[in-house]
């Protein structure tokens, strides 16, 4: 990224081959052009300006043919075939409306897409471009399934090869890698796979791949920030040494600081009145129609000093110091500032994980050597590798500006990498003021301890959850669009396209990113269920408490027989039994806890019979069968309970049962069976 | 005030109602005043040389004071609203707010109001002397049970909005009367006391015990406090603020240590800034409160007042049509998208469907899945694995189970939060704090249970949830060539050894930036504080609050240093002075070398007098001069060279005085 203007080619395959993706291919050129159109520079607002980026917005794979390489070469040899298939829907310009009613009206094409002739019609264009010291960018976006045109010799891949290098033009590659896709055009995809690379060998380039056509929408960040320090000066370790014999200060380095992680603001919108009749017509006739905000002062306390307006020029400034309210003339302001004169020390060193994560404060910054001074470069190369072996970080004080307030931060370092310098990453540190030393009750609450089987439940359910690390990760941040940035500028072209458009009900990429997508992590589904089951929440937990406190679930057998004998009632120990079968068995992992289930069973089978109570093994007989056919985990209990015929107790055992010998079978061979 | 969501980085463009209102808090210091409590006060715990110093010399009594007096400063720059009173009891003369009521044996030295410079005064002048003239001491039974009488009576008559209070007592004295008087009997006092706590404990108040003892010495709460305290934590159960704790001893009761810190721990009492539920997934979901544990306190902005009469006013402000200079109401402002300066049209879209385009409305938090945050295994290697420094876009929050809202939660986050200790991962969640917060995602890291060394809780049990970045927010300057320049320089072994060196010898061990003062707040509260009593504000040079930001070592051993610390102080110079020389580093602060314009070049004295400005002048012919002319002129003269030519030519008139 260049503070300079820069010069685009956008070239979208329209291809029938891509013909699924184009509208997510559109919406992702749509976000570069909105980027483009409102590219500035931060951070503060004088430095800000506009740069007028160009973009050129080239088509391939299109029905029709519109581009200047193949009027030239059939003006020249009267040759119709080359160039085909390209068109040129927007010559090089700073990107506006017109761009975006393209892109939101896009339709994919019926002519063959090849993406080397596009890239010679691209570089034409660059070619063309007056200024030349503006940068100059190719970007493709294309699945790369269409096979380029047979090229004897590789004449046209060498040739663009150095062209492309010769012209200093920088070419970002996008492309798709649909598996279905590359699945059924795998011949083609690797031919060009093959060219590009060739192409790209000698070039500066990018490749980036997407496995679907929804991250595409995630390939360009909403605003291009570009690199600006808003701290230039020194980093330094120690004061004066000795003045009077001569040694001067110790030393200091130049540094830059720069934005590194900063929350990106949803714009504001603009607000205009409708009390004039005519409103939106008088806007686009550039009449300012804007809603300045007026303001009136009133006494806080109304009911002490009246209602009436306090005249403006009446109203003076005071700070609070507790139940005083203290005024200050503006000139008393340097006596409530702490002064500070700008710069950037060295405090010391610390472990890498003394500072605890949590107690990073707001945003993150970047420090580099200023690259002006080869003498700083060096020293912050050689001090990040010495922080780097050591597992240091540094805590450093910066005050941005004179008179601003001074700051701890923690600096962590960060080597060289391929394009990037060795930097350090500025985290604010929170002074004593700023934290809260609440306590807690501790986790070891023996009502709130969960279960062994509780405890796998969860182990499962994040492990199956997992999203990934190292190139596999999902959600990466630096990969995730911010949906709601993302979704106005989509909404916002939709209507630059037609005004009357209604907004869509729903927003794709709102949808990845926010919501959960058990479905595409092996496991998860059944680990969720496994986790709702092991985890009785708000009355079921109650009730569970309850049972729980009388019959746990480490010895369930021993728990019952101690409650019979204490003397409880019967019918309360077989119902807390019956529940800790439950929880025992679906709330533990697979199978673990068959063997003990069956048992435990059993033994409830025998004390309702003993107790005359059926309608609890019954009613719990019921209960289980229907769990164990919601989870598939869990089928194999019911196998269990079926082999060692378990049926329901009938009125032959218990008196006070409903079922007669001959139902309760029939329930048995019925649920048996199926 | 304390506790609301720090709303900077959301940049909302339109307000609604914050649904959790922080509350008003009123802390009343009970503090025993019999003749144990003017010994003086025995704090020497080992390696507390700092704490040594702030209460050196001083009682039990002033020591307490002291404490109240820190709390009291903390709460105005952190909870203007809350209230404070200071209570004496076993006093020999008694005071009270009104005069008609006195509570016997019950000195009132800081009546319950918000705190400000007279009573911050009032308390900085405590002392033993004071107390001893206006004061005096005396024990009597009787005393205590006044004193919580009057605490009941004061916090019941204070009018305003809902608040919390918090009894502090300060005390040495183990039996301050017997419960029973023959038997089991409850004695009369006994009885009498109850009365009053039963009062204190069905309005939620919540009593902490300071015993003052030193710290090897023992202090029994059997005879007599144990009972209190049991008898007031039946508060919190029967629906206390803060719902599911039920209060524990360990709340209730703080050691000496809590003395030190108290200023920086119990200054605020626990407030959550917002409760919702997690889904974890279908058919399964836990409440969670979410508390702000790290939050900048800043100096707040300037008040407005009416410079006529002093009190507060407030600006009520409203969107007025440019045109008529009526206000606005909702339903007559458009809005639109694409601002002037944009090369897109403007588009028309609702704040209604603004909202619908954030997805805000749905408050909560859902379960996406989890990332491994540790590599290596035994966590004896801790890196970041998923979660790099730079994911970092707002302070983090604290989130501890809510148990009262969906029974069950606890059990399942603490399920939850072991699984991911044990493998080192953090989950991934998508939260919206309230029903007006645009969506996010956010990162949920465990945090254990720690204790110091007496038992107490150092931090607690629970996730700290760290607000991811999403692509839009990370920038790369590192990479930018305009940036950091095209060429790398490598460092030499050398010269990463001579950094290697630099930093062994420059380590922190004992840094903890919970113990650094902000020295820009403190010195705003400092001289606002002078300003309050009337009195000139001291010079920074001889203010107390000194920069704590600055380094802590020294550069040269001080006087009557030992040869140990001499020895410290040259090793650490050669270090600094080993990594300057190793990278070539020069002495002087270093040049900028080409940055913004070059210098002008020497002004041509006999060029400038070939111009003939000041005859032109004269002639009013400057304009036939060019640009570089004019400038040039200027520069001879030192004067500034920019502007138009017009008004190059009425600087060069004003210099002229023509």
């Amino acid at each position: 990224m260049s503070n300079k203007r820069e010069s685009v080619v956008f070239l979208l395959d329209v291809g029938p081959r891509m013909h699924p993706h184009v509208a997510h291919a559109a919406r992702a050129a749509g976000d570069f052009m909105t980027q483009k159109a409102s590219r500035r520079a931060r951070p503060t607002p004088a430095m800000l300006h506009k740069v007028k980026d160009e973009v050129c917005l080239l088509l391939f794979g299109t029905s029709k043919t519109d581009n200047r390489e193949h009027t030239k070469s059939a003006m020249e040899e009267g040759g119709e075939g080359e160039y085909a298939h390209i068109v040129e829907a927007h010559d090089l310009a700073p990107p506006e409306a017109s761009y975006i009613k393209t892109l939101h009206t896009l339709q994919g094409g019926q002519g063959r897409s090849d993406f080397k002739e596009a890239l010679a019609v691209a570089a034409a264009v660059l070619v063309q471009e007056r200024e030349a010291a503006s940068a100059k960018r190719i970007v493709l976006v294309t699945n790369l399934c269409s096979r380029a045109q047979d090229d004897p010799d590789d004449a046209l891949t060498s040739c663009l090869a150095e062209g492309l290098q010769h012209q200093g033009i920088f070419l970002d590659v996008l492309l798709l890698d649909v598996p279905e896709d590359d699945e059924r055009y795998e011949q083609d995809k690797t031919y060009n796979l093959n060219q590009v690379a060739a192409i790209c060998q000698e070039l500066s380039h990018r490749e980036r791949h997407f496995s679907s056509a929804l991250a595409l929408t995630g390939a360009f960040p909403a605003h291009e920030v570009l690199a600006r320090a808003y701290y230039s000066g020194v980093l330094s370790i120690g004061t004066k040494l000795n003045i009077k014999a001569g040694t001067a200060g110790l030393y200091s380095w130049l540094v830059k600081t720069a934005g590194k992680a900063d929350k990106e603001k949803f714009p504001a919108a603009g607000r205009e009145s409708t009390v004039v009749e005519g409103v939106v017509e008088a806007a686009l006739e550039g009449v300012d129609t804007g809603v300045p905000r007026g303001r009136e002062y009133y006494y806080v306390d109304q009911e002490e000093h009246g209602p009436e307006e306090v005249p403006e020029q009446e109203v003076a400034s005071a700070y609070r110091y507790g139940i005083n309210l203290v005024p200050f003339e503006a000139d008393q302001r340097r006596d409530l500032a702490f002064p500070t004169e700008r710069g950037m020390k060295l405090i010391g060193f610390l472990p890498e994980d003394a500072i605890p994560r949590h107690l990073y404060m707001a945003k993150c910054d970047v420090v580099v050597a200023d690259k002006a001074s080869q003498a700083s470069c060096v020293a912050m190369a050689a001090l990040v590798a010495g922080m780097r072996r050591q597992r240091q970080k540094a805590i450093l004080r910066w005050v941005a500006k004179a008179y601003s307030r001074p700051e701890l931060f923690l600096a962590s370092p960060v080597p060289a990498g391929a394009t990037s310098a060795p930097h350090l990453l500025l985290n604010a540190l929170p002074f004593m003021e700023d934290l809260r030393d609440y306590r807690f009750p501790s986790f070891t609450k023996k009502s709130w301890e969960p279960s062994e089987a509780q405890v796998e439940a969860a182990a499962a359910l994040v492990a199956s959850m997992s999203l990934g690390q190292g190139d596999l990760e999902q959600l990466l941040p630096e990969r995730t669009p911010d949906p709601a940035l993302h979704r106005l500028y989509f909404e916002c072209g939709r209507r630059v396209a037609d005004p009357e458009a209604p907004l869509q009900e729903e927003d794709e990429l709102a949808s990845e990113v926010l919501l959960p997508h058990p479905d595409r992590l092996p496991g998860a589904e059944a680990a969720l269920e496994a986790a709702a089951a092991a985890f009785p929440t708000d009355q079921a937990a109650k009730a569970s408490r309850r049972a729980a406190a009388k019959i746990g679930l480490q010895d369930p057998a021993g728990d019952f027989r101690k409650l019979l004998a204490e003397g409880g009632d019967p019918h309360d120990a077989l119902d807390a039994l019956a529940t800790a079968v439950v929880h025992l068995v679906f709330g533990s992992m697979g199978s673990s806890k068959f063997q003990q289930g069956v048992q435990l069973v059993d033994l409830l089978r025998e004390g309702c019979v003993d107790a005359n109570e059926p309608s609890v093994f019954n009613d719990f007989l019921e209960v289980v069968e229907k769990k164990c056919k919601q989870d598939e985990t869990k089928a194999d209990f019911w196998k269990w309970l079926s082999r060692r015929e378990i049926k329901k107790i009938a009125k032959d055992e218990a008196g006070a049962s409903q079922l007669e010998p001959s139902q309760a079978e029939e329930w048995y061979t019925q649920k048996a069976q199926a | 005030m304390a506790d609301v969501w720090d709303e900077s980085v959301w940049g909302d463009d339109f307000e609604e109602p914050e649904e959790y209102e922080p509350s008003k808090e009123r802390i009343v210091f009970l503090i025993d005043a019999s003749p144990a409590m003017l010994e003086p006060c025995e704090v020497d715990e080992e390696g507390k040389e700092e704490e040594e110093k702030d209460f050196a010399g001083l009682s039990w009594l002033e020591a307490a004071a002291k404490v109240a007096l820190h709390i009291m400063k903390q709460k105005i720059i952190s909870a203007a609203g809350d209230e404070m009173a200071v209570l004496l009891y076993n006093a020999a003369a008694a005071k009270s707010a009104e005069v008609a009521s006195d509570f016997e044996g019950c000195y009132l030295l800081q009546p319950l109001e918000q705190p400000g410079a007279e009573s911050v005064r009032q308390l900085e002048d405590f002392s033993l002397s004071f107390f001893e003239k206006n004061v005096g001491s005396k024990e009597d039974a009787q005393c205590l049970i006044s004193a919580f009488w009057m605490a009941r009576h004061m916090c019941s008559s204070m009018k305003g909005p809902k608040a919390t209070h918090r009894l502090l007592v300060f005390t040495r004295t183990e039996l301050p009367f017997q419960r029973y008087d023959k038997g089991h009997d409850p004695s009369h006092r006994w009885r009498q006391l109850e009365g009053h706590l039963r009062t204190l404990r069905d309005a939620g108040t919540l009593v902490e015990l300071y015993p003052m003892a030193p710290p090897a010495a023992a202090f029994d709460l059997q005879p007599f406090w144990r009972s209190v305290l049991l008898f007031l934590r039946g508060q919190a159960t029967a629906g206390g603020g803060e719902g599911e704790e039920v209060a524990e001893e360990a709340q209730q009761v703080f050691r000496l240590r809590d003395l030190f810190t108290v200023v920086r721990s119990k200054a605020h009492k626990r407030r959550a800034v917002g409760s919702i539920l997690w889904r974890l997934g279908k058919g399964l979901e836990l409440a969670v409160k979410l508390y702000q544990m790290v939050q900048r306190q800043r100096i707040p902005p300037a008040l407005k007042i009416s410079g006529r009469t002093g009190h507060e006013v407030k600006a009520a402000t409203a969107q007025i049509d440019k045109y008529t200079g009526e206000a606005l109401e909702k339903d007559q402002i458009l809005h639109y998208y694409f601002k002037k300066g944009n090369r897109y049209p403007k588009v028309y879209i609702t704040p209604e469907e603004t909202r619908q385009i954030k997805g805000v409305g749905q408050r909560g938090m859902t379960l996406l899945g989890f990332k491994p945050i540790r590599r290596g295994s035994g966590g004896c290697v801790v890196r970041w694995c998923c979660l790099k420094e730079h994911h970092q876009t707002r302070n983090s929050t604290f989130i501890y189970p809510d148990e009262k809202e969906v029974a069950g939660s606890a059990t399942c986050f603490i399920a939850l939060w072991d699984v991911m200790r044990e493998t080192g991962t953090m989950a991934v969640c998508r939260v919206a704090p309230t029903k007006a917060r645009t969506p996010t995602l956010v990162a949920l890291l465990p945090q254990e249970e720690t204790q110091y060394d007496d038992g107490s809780q150092a931090t607690p049990p629970g996730m700290h949830l760290i607000y991811l970045p999403f692509m839009d927010d990370i920038r790369h300057p590192e990479t930018s060539a305009d940036f950091v320049g095209a060429v790398r320089h490598a460092p030499s072994e050398s010269q990463v050894a001579a950094a290697e060196v630099l930093i062994l010898e420059l380590q922190l061990p004992a840094f903890d930036c919970g113990s650094v003062l902000n020295p820009a707040l403190q010195r705003h509260y400092e001289v606002l504080e002078s300003l309050a009593q009337g009195m000139e504000p001291c010079l920074v040079e001889d203010s107390s609050i000194g920069d704590p930001t600055l380094p802590g070592w020294e550069e040269e051993a001080g006087e009557g240093a030992d040869d140990e610390e001499v020895a410290e102080v040259a090793a650490r110079m050669q270090a600094i002075l080993g990594f300057k020389e190793a990278c070539g580093l020069t002495d002087d602060e270093p040049k900028k070398a080409g940055t913004k314009r070059a210098a002008a070049a020497p002004v041509d004295a006999d060029a400038v007098a070939a111009l003939g400005v000041e005859a032109k002048a004269a002639a009013g012919t400057l304009k036939s001069l060019t640009l570089d002319q004019l400038k040039m002129w200027l520069r001879s003269r030192g004067l500034t060279v920019g502007g138009k030519k017009d008004e190059l030519i009425a600087r060069i008139q004003n210099k002229l005085g023509a």
